[in-house]
């Protein structure tokens, strides 16, 4: 043990993107018989799961029903994510476009979200992602980026201690409470907050967050957060975090926050929540991030290639479309 | 295909008889599958195949990055394996889709064949090496352009990369494991009137994995004989992995026989459940199971 260990900054697990196969078919279909070049953004929608497997990354999935409206969201585990598709018509365009002004584009989008108060109503409208690719149809390959936009407010993060299971923090009746109150919330509620004092215990929506500053007593935020490590939260409760921040920045008593990092599972017939993670955080803001208007700040989140660099993914599909290769599997 | 153009709706419950269901039992069953386990849920498909029988919202179930952590050559090695939780079960018998008539064959105890499978020669994974070369050289062909100048990779101190999917085993021969994800789905199958499941696999990368690469998670005797390559009836795609079900009615049957003589009675709501133990036999590696054990 060091004796004078340096702040440990919170970091964020970046959401792995997971598009299955069936809609990378949807959106040739698409583009075929729909956009043709029409090469505008699309709005799609994915989702991503509390109740994976602690051994699998935290993913954001894109399925062939991202094109889909009418979407019905009833899945207990998982929660919704809005997004944008740009599809170019020729690689060099998906290749100089300006990477970076899109990420901002994106930023500000949340910044006005967040500073408007619309995500404190909405707060899973904080969780999106931009999908930018080029589709070569007649090889049937796919060259895709995700950008899973978060805003880098405040400054930092830190841990004030050891991240603990919910378990070890939390009676087992204020546990059941949490994860009473977590399913019964629209899955638009991503987060929500817990606010006790010596003699209560209460859950409160996200867009109670302004009213309960002037409280005494103390403010927990849950986020239903998909990662599955020990230490860190998923990308969700990064822009969360922003929000909070946010709000309480005129408010030097809530810059100590507990976190709520909430998992769920299901293991052997029961949906539970004992994994999750809290953490005690302090909030670092710079002089300029605690003015009356804060600047917008800047915006990160493309995902790493398989290698780790920045750079574009690609699928290959034409195994599965050559039609003679198709001819040799058949049984 | 045709046949099932043709087959007529399944009307009446002829469960507890033949341990074949119809639509309204299998939605009833999948309802108690979403229930219980939520990594479960129902999908409507592509709207233009909805199938008229099964509510527009309800058409097929899905579960999706289940890991697989290992290939099924490694079972050999590993004695813990306990795959089989249907207890009280003798006789379900799992056989060839083509087969050759010997009906020793046909009731071969789930248990018994776990036991027996054998190592999936590892035949293919010298030339899996080589496509991997080739993948790479393609990629850098015209993704390098992409690099990006410094501007995208600004100093981000609060980001961390996905968790890397590590095994939970070292096979000592080969090194690490890569693990990989499998998302199920479970249609109803009009013309064998039972539960179908579907497999489409993915890499570690999350890319979806070839025929070839996912036959190294079906277990040796299934392998192109009970899995068969097929069109998805809710979604537009090219041929899918699934199990074939032309069993599927018999070992139902042969459990709820086994059930009744020990004096209880199954009920058509834990078709889906039960159906999820037993075709385990076919995909040992792939944990999908989270509903709790069945004790008859």
């Amino acid at each position: 043990m060091d004796d004078k260990p340096g702040p440990r900054v919170l970091k964020f697990e970046l959401f792995a993107s997971c598009v299955s196969v069936d809609f990378w078919m949807t959106l040739s279909k698409k583009k075929l018989e729909t956009f043709g070049l029409d090469a505008s953004a699309k709005r799609i929608s994915g989702s991503y799961t509390t109740g994976n497997s602690s051994t699998v990354s935290s993913r954001l999935d894109v399925t062939y029903d991202a094109f889909d409206d009418e979407k019905q969201h009833s899945h207990t585990l998982t929660y919704p994510a809005e997004g944008k598709l740009l599809l170019f018509n020729t690689i060099e365009a998906f290749r100089d476009c300006d990477k970076q002004q899109l990420a901002d584009q994106e930023g500000a989008l949340l910044w006005t979200l967040i500073t408007s108060g619309e995500a404190l109503e909405h707060p899973s409208m904080l969780t999106n992602f931009f999908l930018a690719g080029y589709a070569d149809l007649k090889k049937h390959v796919y060259r895709y980026w995700f950008l899973f936009p978060a805003v880098v407010y405040p400054d930092a993060l830190v841990h004030e201690s050891e991240p603990l299971e919910i378990t070890k923090i939390f009676s087992k009746e204020c546990v059941e409470n949490i994860s009473d109150f977590s399913h019964r919330l629209s899955h638009e509620q991503n987060a929500f907050l817990i606010h006790q004092d010596d003699a209560s215990f209460e859950l409160f929506h996200l867009r109670d967050l302004p009213a309960l500053l002037s409280k005494t007593g103390k403010i927990t935020l849950c986020v239903c957060d998909g990662s599955a490590q020990k230490d860190n939260p998923g990308w969700p409760a990064r822009n969360i975090l922003a929000l909070y921040a946010y709000y309480v920045r005129s408010h030097a008593q809530h810059h100590r926050i507990q976190l709520v990092s909430l998992r769920k599972r299901v293991l052997n017939g029961q949906t539970d929540i004992d994994h999750s993670i809290v953490m005690d955080l302090r909030v670092v803001f710079t002089p300029d991030q605690i003015r009356e208007i804060p600047q917008t700040p800047r915006t990160v989140g493309w995902e790493r290639d398989e290698k780790g660099r920045l750079q574009p993914r690609m699928v290959d599909l034409s195994s599965q479309m050559d039609p003679q290769k198709l001819a040799e599997q058949a049984v | 295909g045709v046949a099932e153009f043709l087959a007529p709706v399944l009307k009446d419950s002829k469960f507890r008889e033949t341990g074949v269901i119809t639509p309204e039992e299998f939605v009833v069953a999948g309802d108690h599958l979403v229930h219980h386990c939520p990594t479960w849920h129902w999908s409507a498909g592509d709207s233009a195949k909805t199938k008229p029988y099964l509510p527009a919202d309800k058409q097929f179930l899905i579960t999706k990055n289940v890991p697989c952590y290992r290939r099924c050559r490694q079972l050999e090695s590993t004695q813990d394996e306990k795959v089989i939780e249907v207890e009280g079960d003798t006789e379900g018998g799992w056989v060839d889709t083509h087969p050759d008539g010997t009906e020793g064959n046909l009731t071969r105890s789930m248990t018994s064949k776990m036991d027996k499978v054998t190592i999936r020669q590892a035949a293919t994974s010298g030339k899996k090496e080589e496509d991997e070369d080739e993948d790479d050289d393609e990629e850098a062909g015209d993704m390098e352009d992409f690099a990006s100048s410094g501007m995208l990779d600004q100093e981000d101190a609060a980001i961390v990369a996905p968790a890397p999917m590590k095994s939970k085993l070292v096979d000592e021969e080969e090194g690490v494991e890569q693990t990989r994800t499998y998302d199920l789905h479970i249609t109803y199958d009009k013309y064998y009137q039972t539960p179908r499941l579907w497999l489409m696999g993915y890499n570690e990368s999350r890319k979806p994995l070839s025929v070839e690469e996912m036959y190294e998670d079906f277990s040796a005797e299934h392998v192109r004989k009970t899995i068969t390559m097929e069109s998805h009836p809710h979604l537009n795609l090219p041929p899918m992995a699934s199990i074939h079900p032309c069993r599927h009615a018999d070992v139902m049957k042969k459990i709820i026989q086994t059930v009744a003589e020990g004096g209880k009675e199954l009920d058509v709501h834990n078709y889906l459940v039960i159906f999820l133990k037993f075709v385990q036999a076919v995909i040992p590696t792939i944990e999908y199971d989270y509903t709790r054990n069945f004790t008859f």
